[in-house]
């Protein structure tokens, strides 16, 4: 059986440089070989979609997870990080997407935040 | 992404610019400093060399946006092949009358705080560029773009 998740972020905006902190509750254990958070910059247009920067946290746990376990992470944007934008044929947004890795399909919790972008210094 | 000029890329708009590009003499533009942000200025500098070829001159600022598209053609046997297609979309422009006769002369634009930032991605972009057109009388309009960049 697959597991089930909850995902707490401390906050849902962000700047450029900051960190994005967060625990994952198991609210349903399962089989999964291993847990991984990510923070991921998605581009999308109606019919197409990518992944154009993927940041990991290296393996929150690994093997079967169990029911009222959670997992802590912690995840940088980097300095120069782009926000999010929405425009009449696409946007561009930053993803927070919990993975377990399992047999067949893997199950994934995810959650988008704000990202505003940095202040100007100078010009 | 790359922005040649290649008929796929922006089905009605980009092929007539191509060929006002390639025919167009006597027109420069630039951006006298290529990066700026939203909500700041961007000064565009248009060089008139050869006024009597180019009408009236409009200088100004332009973000295209270019994004994927799944589209199908219809084979002679009556069936339907996907393929992956970029559009384009003018998002944002600015345009401004010059004064006419030869020289340099500059213009100054302002990014809507609001506007796209220059991205180059995958499946979406933004291209912002500055740009003059000469408008002639009977004959293919006159056109120079260069690309600057906006940063968030």
């Amino acid at each position: 059986m697959s597991p089930r998740f909850q995902l707490e972020l401390e906050r849902e905006r962000y700047a450029p440089g900051e960190t994005v902190k967060g625990t994952v509750f198991v609210v349903e254990g399962g089989g999964s070989r291993a847990l991984e958070a990510l923070l991921e910059y998605h581009e999308e247009t109606e019919d197409y979609s990518e992944v154009a920067i993927s940041i990991p946290s290296g393996r929150l746990y690994e093997g079967e997870l169990v029911t009222g376990t959670s997992f802590e992470f912690e995840l940088s944007l980097p300095p120069d990080a782009l926000p999010n934008y929405k425009s009449a044929h696409g946007e561009l947004y930053w993803e927070l997407d919990v993975k377990s890795d399992e047999a067949g399909r893997d199950t994934h919790e995810r959650r988008r935040i704000a990202v505003h972008p940095a202040r100007i210094s100078g010009s | 992404m790359d922005f040649g000029f290649s008929l796929g890329k922006s089905r009605e708009v980009q092929p007539l610019q191509l060929l006002r590009r390639l025919v167009t003499r006597g027109l420069e533009v630039s951006a006298v400093d290529r990066q700026t942000h939203r909500g700041g200025d961007v000064e565009v500098q248009v060089t008139i060399s050869k006024p009597g070829k180019l009408g009236d001159v409009e200088v100004g600022i332009v973000c295209t946006e270019y994004y994927d598209e799944l589209e199908t053609v219809r084979d002679t046997d009556g069936s339907t092949t996907p393929y992956r297609t970029t559009s384009s979309d003018v998002v944002h422009e600015t345009w401004s009358p010059v004064e006419p006769g030869s020289g340099a002369k500059t213009r100054r634009f302002t990014i809507p705080p609001d506007a796209p930032f220059s991205y180059s991605g995958e499946c979406l972009s933004f291209k912002w560029e500055v740009a003059a057109l000469g408008h002639r009388s009977g004959r293919l309009d006159a056109e120079a773009r260069s690309e600057f960049f906006v940063r968030p």
